[in-house]
């Protein structure tokens, strides 16, 4: 590579964000490959399986998408369903705003399309830090998103045309939330007000999963941003 | 009607993630948004990994005999100590298929 492409924060942002999601991508490929495998099993054409992850782009509510649809789901209560589970996005959205408050419209629609789970993950941990090339950061999001869909595309792909070509009793799925558990570790050592957080989300995730519609995402990510904000000891501006 | 359906869907998570990012312009955020957006990653990250961990296909609590616990445990610890996400995932994976594998 000539120097110049490496010097520049560009390219720098990016490649880091590329890098930085490569690890994640073991759990996504399989995820990938089982969703273009239900899709098929479901009664979905090649084509809607295919297209609904580029027309869609977030696997969990994919997933629910064609199960839903297979068990005789009306359009209504399905399209609702894929908008609860994918409600907490509006969360991505707000926390990562202010980073992307300076680009142009076209720029904000490419990252918004682009802003998945495990994205917004590898990338808000980037931005968080504030160090140098701050101007650059949605480079870092480019390359971490852009890298996912490829690989969202290609292994729902193979899933449609080859099957199940990973042991699925690798359990593979199970790097996704490794991942961001090596993700969010720091703060929760670091600041009880973070153990807190994640603790009560997920304990009343797993106490609410059986609700309708998927709404335990939402109802238990908004519980855990409370209970964060009443741990927070840092002081308030007006009492400095 | 089905492609619809993906078509609507696909609209409604897009508008999700487009709302907030195109409306704000400016990137001072007020500090009390600010104190509650910086729980976003710790609290929905959390939300997504403990059902993973603690249920089993059947989505019920699983606590005794499940490998997922201990994989996840010894990840925690390794990425504690490390900071590594490789080696954590090594860790984890490694620890799950040593008592899941035959």
């Amino acid at each position: 590579m000539p120097n110049s492409i490496i010097k520049s924060p560009k390219s720098k942002e990016f490649f880091s964000g590329v890098s930085a999601v490569l690890p994640i991508l073991i759990g996504v490929v399989p995820f990938g490959l089982i969703f273009g495998i239900l899709g098929l099993e479901a009664g979905f054409t090649a084509n809607q399986t295919f297209f609904m992850s580029s027309i869609i782009f977030a696997g969990a509510s994919q997933v629910a998408f064609v199960k839903l649809v297979s068990s005789g789901t009306i359009p209504f209560i399905t399209i609702f369903s894929v908008g609860i589970i994918n409600l907490r996005h509006f969360l991505y959205s707000a926390s990562i705003a202010k980073y992307l408050a300076h680009l142009p419209t076209p720029w904000k629609i490419i990252l918004s399309y682009l802003l998945t789970d495990e994205a917004y993950a590898v990338s808000i941990k980037r931005m968080q830090e504030e160090k140098e090339n701050t101007a650059f950061y949605h480079y870092h999001l480019f390359g971490s998103g852009i890298t996912l869909w490829l690989t969202w595309q290609t292994s729902t792909f193979l899933g449609i045309v080859i099957g199940q070509i990973i042991p699925e009793k690798l359990n593979l799925g199970f790097a996704i939330p490794l991942v961001f558990l090596s993700i969010i570790a720091p703060e929760i050592i670091k600041y009880k007000s973070h153990a807190m957080c994640a603790l009560s989300a997920g304990i009343l995730a797993i106490f609410l999963s059986n609700l309708p519609l998927n709404l335990w995402i939402i109802f238990s990510s908004i519980f855990g941003l409370v209970i964060g904000v009443l741990f927070d000891k840092r002081p308030k501006k007006s009492q400095q | 009607m089905m492609w619809a359906t993906i078509i609507i869907s696909g609209i409604i998570t897009f508008t999700i993630r487009f709302s907030a990012i195109y409306k704000v312009t400016n990137s001072t955020t007020p500090e009390w948004l600010e104190n509650i957006l910086k729980y976003v990653p710790t609290s929905v990250l959390a939300v997504l990994i403990f059902p993973e961990i603690f249920l089993n296909e059947s989505n019920t609590l699983e606590i005794l005999n499940n490998p997922k616990i201990l994989a996840a445990a010894a990840a925690l610890l390794v990425t504690i100590l490390t900071k590594s996400i490789i080696i954590t995932i090594i860790t984890g994976m490694s620890v799950l298929w040593a008592l899941t594998l035959n």
